[in-house]
């Protein structure tokens, strides 16, 4: 009779974990799916065409070895292009890290304190991300190409040329405009990071009677640092990514000197026939044959020689 | 008065009075262009010429007419040309953003809940891919996907970008995540004395739980699909967005709407209605998104 009960129990134990495991197969069943396609397989097909080439007259993809790589490298070192989309990829990093970075923990920080004006800062900084990039670029561009010039024509009596259009401060222009739309989401994340800190720390930091700046580097830096950590470390995994905005504003025809390699492939990416494919992906490969390695030691010095909250 | 701001409150220093002023200056730089794209998009050209600040004379609502009238663009289908005209547009930017949305937030909401609550061994793979994707830069493999997605069958189909969207890699698997790993188990024991299935669990119980997460993460993916305008050009060449639209607009040499005015009231078309909803959902826009989770 207890035997049959324990029996009883035990099937019925054995039934629910495989009802469970059922569940969990059809609920996961998807996303590993798209993720096995859409993520490994992509990822694995990259490396595949980078040692492939086609043939335009059969129509198919064939194995080159490494040709590809050797044309990218003869590129790397013989067309300027390649050379200006990497200094500018880098300049465009290091102008967002030191602006881009440092505002956004200030401005954070002045929100997180509840300061004059919070709540319509905290909303003004959000709205360049709510605002389609085209929409943002397409005021920006016609306020300094055509408002800016014809308002200090009509207040001082002067003509100066569009920030855009003045080749000495395209590239300028454009930097400042990246900065300039980017602290919405980054500064939600600091004041949310900022805001789970606990109140007594603050309290009695004040108590010892540390000025805002103490607080602000020796408190609050320390307590919020893995989020800064996750930002540097997507902000350096992105240095070849960043476009720059450089397709709102110019679509397919900006000038070479003002190329990042984000630009370079999303714009050759979009006209590609199957013969350029290889070539691009090659060079995917290859920079993130660069930046992988720097961003996990980015990664792991931040981790090792951040603040300590002890 | 920055005397008085400083003996009344200890909260403000000079660091934080420096801050102060630089987000004044910010938020005037932000919201003049802004103003003036308004103010401008209703001169007229010559209006605009001989007064590019102030208001305009007569309301050139004409400007908005044109734009509407340009705002269009041509698509090769095969042999044919085919006109893309803005209701098409809309629609095509709607069913993008809605679904897209929609897709990309409940795959991330179903991979979170089955890994949070279910204790194979598996969950903690899952959760370390997702890690280890948001560190791992991976550049330029879109060449790559695009050969996969043509080869799928999913090149030029709006369901085709559903299935694109819809993974569970990012940020937003990670607020789902907290969030039901935090849900106590006994809600779960007490709905299977009651005889409920783990399907009925999910959608009955943890996932109404979870709605206001999962409409603020589907609201700021429907803000980002429908601003987005680099994956519908580059995956849907015959069924532009509004956003693809107002790119081939705002890039257009036609003489009619090649003007300051006419070229912003194409833009503000498509911003203002964005910016109702913005105002409209602000606060859970803004609720205070965390790498963690979100605050309630």
């Amino acid at each position: 009779m207890e035997g049959n009960y324990i029996d009883r129990l035990k099937t019925k134990f054995k039934r629910e974990k495989t009802k469970n495991l059922l569940f969990y197969i059809v609920i996961l069943a998807f996303p590993i799916s798209q993720f096995l396609v859409f993520y490994v397989g992509v990822n694995f097909n990259s490396i595949l065409l980078a040692f492939r080439g086609y043939d335009i007259d059969q129509g198919k993809f064939y194995w080159n070895g490494l040709d590809n790589f050797v044309k990218v490298f003869n590129d790397f070192q013989d067309m300027a292009l390649f050379e200006i989309a990497f200094k500018n990829s880098i300049i465009a990093f290091m102008f967002g890290l030191l602006f881009g970075i440092l505002f956004g923990l200030l401005f954070s920080y002045y929100i997180y304190k509840k300061l004059f004006g919070h709540k319509l800062f905290k909303v003004v900084l959000f709205i360049p991300s709510i605002v389609s990039s085209i929409v943002m670029v397409t005021i920006f561009m016609q306020f300094v190409e055509s408002g800016i010039p014809n308002i200090i024509e009509q207040i001082f009596n002067i003509r100066i040329m569009g920030l855009l259009a003045n080749s000495d401060l395209t590239f300028t222009t454009i930097l400042f405009y990246n900065v300039w739309i980017g602290f919405g989401v980054s500064t939600l994340l600091y004041v949310g990071a900022m805001n789970s800190i606990n109140i007594s720390i603050i309290e009695s930091a004040q108590i010892d009677g540390v000025n805002t700046i103490q607080e602000f580097r020796h408190i609050i830096m320390p307590l919020i640092w893995p989020t800064f950590t996750q930002f540097v470390v997507v902000s350096v995994g992105a240095i070849f990514m960043n476009q720059l905005s450089l397709y709102a504003f110019y679509g397919q025809g900006a000038e070479v000197r003002l190329y990042s390699f984000g630009y370079f492939l999303y714009k050759e990416v979009i006209v590609a026939a199957n013969v350029d494919l290889p070539y691009l992906a090659t060079i995917g490969i290859i920079l993130t044959f660069i930046t992988v390695p720097i961003t996990l030691v980015i990664k792991w010095a931040l981790q090792k020689y951040g603040p300590s909250t002890e | 008065m920055i005397k008085n701001i400083f003996k009344k409150n200890s909260k403000y220093s000079l660091l934080t009075i420096v801050i102060m002023i630089i987000l004044i200056g910010y938020t005037v730089s932000l919201i003049y262009p802004l103003l003036w794209g308004f103010i401008t998009s209703f001169k007229g050209t010559l209006d605009y010429i001989s007064n590019p600040i102030g208001l305009p004379q007569k309301l050139a609502f004409e400007n908005y007419m044109t734009a509407y009238q340009y705002f269009y663009l041509t698509v090769e289908n095969g042999a044919n040309t085919e006109y893309i005209y803005i209701e098409e547009m809309i629609m095509n930017s709607l069913l993008y953003s809605v679904g897209g949305a929609f897709f990309a937030t409940f795959t991330a909401a179903i991979t979170a809940y089955a890994t949070a609550r279910f204790k194979y061994a598996f969950s903690k793979v899952v959760y370390w891919i997702v890690i280890v994707t948001m560190i791992l830069p991976i550049v330029g493999n879109l060449p790559s996907e695009i050969q996969v997605t043509k080869a799928l069958g999913l090149y030029d189909s709006i369901f085709g970008l559903f299935v694109l969207k819809a993974n569970f890699l990012g940020l937003y698997y990670l607020v789902f995540y907290a969030m039901f790993k935090a849900i106590p188990k006994d809600y779960e024991d007490a709905a299977k004395i009651d005889g409920a299935s783990n399907f009925q669990i999910f959608f009955r119980i943890m996932l109404p739980m979870a709605k206001k997460i999962f409409f603020t993460i589907m609201l700021i993916q429907f803000i980002t699909f429908w601003n987005d305008y680099q994956t519908p050009l580059l995956y849907l060449p015959t069924k532009p967005t509004l956003a693809v639209g107002l790119f081939n607009y705002s890039t257009s040499t036609i003489n009619a709407i090649s003007s300051t005015p006419v070229k912003l009231a194409g833009a503000l078309m498509v911003f203002i209605p964005i910016f109702i909803v913005f105002i409209f959902t602000q606060k859970r826009l803004m609720g205070g998104m965390q790498m963690g989770g979100l605050k309630e």
